[in-house]
């Protein structure tokens, strides 16, 4: 009994570590492209969270399969082919399902590619630990992530567009302070096809 | 070594076959979106013109210069044709459509399809008053942009956004220059 | 006449670091000192240079070539491994003091967002070859003056007296953003 107190514990203690203790935007201060670049609404900061989490869990899960396998001197291009991969099916999905947040977010998506949070959560704790750790590690790290980033949309959100979630929240008389939710580069292939659009 | 090559190889065969497997599977939904967001903007230049914007039918023309789309109601009567600006503005690349009557020497209206002014200023291309100041103007002299007078339709002129000036000229030279090049090929290919 | 104009506006007007917000770990991370700072400058504006043209050739003649979309993350990805993988290599032989400055940093240009944002660019944009290779010297030119003016005014923050809260990364990321400010001021510059 006390055993599984223990555990349970445990459990608890790797899930929440990712979020408070080593939160990896506030803590780390890893993965500030994203944090700083689409947190212009508290619903683009969930969906790049998510995408990230997403690729987070999947590749640390591989990882940490792999890491017997792997050869030390390939290991960093042979984990970033898997993180690519996951980062593409991760954009592939939204494009299809979610083309108004994938238009938001934009060439922010594959630059999960590079996020530091993923490759330092594979080199620091996946390739030194057995699947299932890894997978509650990546997710506490991922709901880390993802909580900071809800907390820093809604900041620029409420003072930069008055409202929460696309909600208003004040009325006529509230100037909001555009320099909070200034846009930044789209990706200029969501609507014209991308044969025509070489012309 | 042998085994780092092995290693890497294999995972890249891996993931390539997955992904190509995940695209092609996704690909005809990714693609059935695009044409949708397409048809919504091409639909609000010819509005208008139709009962029922269901009716509605385009073509992609096949030129060497700029995007042209041939729109049609569902009799096959021909509306118009919409032409894909794309050009600098203050923020970034502003992309939009410019619809031109059957004539070829009216203009039908503009939509804004991508742009990422500032809101509030420039970013007030997408408001209606703004787009319908081009609805009825000419192709046969350059569209200008006036201040602080109002705007003489029969001297093809709209009036500029306030406090937005490089917006409004990044669009009406595009426009002007877009629309010159994409009706010198439309008629060449209507003849 | 358009290359100077993306020239200008790869460094100035859509500064990397301060406009579109990638490259913020060395940004961060290798700004302490000026001469480091001009050093990581240097090796990332080589290698993004270089990143644009082969990832410009491998967009062209594999991706749109064999209509492969789906390989572009994970081709550039390789190549900018690799090519990182050359460059830290070939500092180690020729000048073994820039190679222990730059130390862990060296590696790390590989999670560098920006030169993954060189290639995805150049893709985006359907830029030409030469357009291509112009806005990635840019882009590194930019991200180097952007370091380096981070590294100055951090040299003289560490001997200013900040107080007790703002210390480390907070005083640094104000820093940032008042910088990030005083580049707004280049909008508008090249528009049409």
């Amino acid at each position: 009994m006390a055993d599984t107190a223990t555990a349970n514990r445990s459990i608890t203690t790797e899930f929440m570590k990712g979020i408070v203790r080593d939160n990896p935007v506030f803590v780390q201060v890893l993965g500030m492209c994203p944090t700083l670049a689409v947190t212009t609404s508290v619903a683009n900061g969930i969906g790049m969270g998510l995408a990230t989490t997403f690729v987070l869990l999947f590749s640390t899960v591989i990882a940490s399969m792999l890491k017997n396998i792997v050869p030390n001197q390939v290991r960093i291009p042979v984990y970033a082919v898997v993180i690519a991969t996951f980062v593409t099916i991760a954009d592939l999905v939204l494009k299809a399902f979610f083309p108004p947040l994938s238009a938001s977010l934009g060439p922010y998506v594959p630059l999960i590619v590079v996020n530091c949070i993923i490759m330092g959560r594979v080199e620091a704790f996946a390739t030194r630990n057995s699947p299932g750790p890894s997978i509650i590690d990546a997710l506490g790290m991922g709901a880390g992530f993802t909580v900071s980033l809800m907390v820093l949309g809604a900041v620029r959100e409420i003072l930069g567009n008055g409202a929460l979630l696309g909600i208003q929240l004040f009325g006529e008389g509230f100037t909001p302070m555009l320099v909070m939710i200034l846009p930044r580069e789209r990706s200029s292939r969501s609507v014209f096809s991308w044969q025509s659009s070489t012309r | 070594m042998r085994k780092m090559i092995i290693v890497l190889t294999a995972v890249m065969v891996l993931s390539g076959l997955v992904l190509a497997a995940t695209y092609t599977s996704l690909s005809p939904r990714i693609e059935a979106n695009r044409v949708a967001a397409l048809n919504a903007s091409l639909a609000s230049i010819f509005a208008d013109q139709v009962a029922d914007v269901a009716d509605l039918e385009f073509e992609e023309l096949d030129t060497d210069g700029p995007t042209v789309y041939r729109g049609s109601a569902g009799d096959g009567a021909l509306l118009g044709y919409a032409v894909r600006v794309q050009t600098q503005g203050y923020g970034g690349t502003i992309t939009m459509l410019a619809g031109v009557a059957p004539d070829l020497e009216t203009i039908l209206g503009i939509e804004v399809v991508e742009q990422i002014e500032t809101p509030g200023l420039g970013g007030n291309i997408t408001n209606e008053s703004f787009k319908q100041q081009f609805e009825g103007l000419s192709t046969r002299e350059p569209i200008e942009y006036v201040k602080n007078i109002e705007p003489s339709k029969a001297d093809n002129e709209i009036q500029a956004i306030s406090g937005a000036t490089i917006t409004t000229k990044a669009i009406v030279n595009g426009t002007n220059s877009t629309l010159d090049r994409a009706i010198e090929i439309i008629r060449r290919q209507v003849q | 006449m358009t290359y100077l104009v993306t020239l200008i506006s790869a460094i100035v007007v859509n500064n990397f670091v301060l406009t579109y917000f990638v490259g913020i770990c060395p940004f961060i991370g290798v700004s302490k000192k000026i001469d480091s700072a001009l050093s990581m400058g240097i090796a990332v504006t080589f290698v993004m240079t270089i990143t644009a043209i082969v990832t410009w050739i491998i967009n062209h003649y594999v991706l749109i070539a064999f209509g492969l979309p789906f390989l572009e993350y994970v081709s550039y990805i390789v190549v900018i491994a690799s090519l990182v993988q050359f460059v830290e290599m070939f500092i180690k032989k020729t000048s073994p003091a820039l190679y222990k400055t730059l130390g862990i940093f060296l590696p790390l240009i590989t999670t560098n967002c920006a030169i993954l944002f060189v290639a995805l660019i150049q893709a985006m944009r359907n830029l030409g070859f030469i357009e291509s290779v112009v806005q990635g010297f840019g882009a590194g030119v930019g991200f180097t003056l952007a370091i380096v003016i981070m590294a100055g005014i951090r040299e003289q923050l560490e001997v200013a007296d900040i107080p007790k809260p703002f210390r480390g990364a907070a005083i640094t990321l104000i820093t940032a953003g008042i910088l990030a400010l005083a580049f707004m001021g280049f909008s508008g510059l090249t528009s049409a």
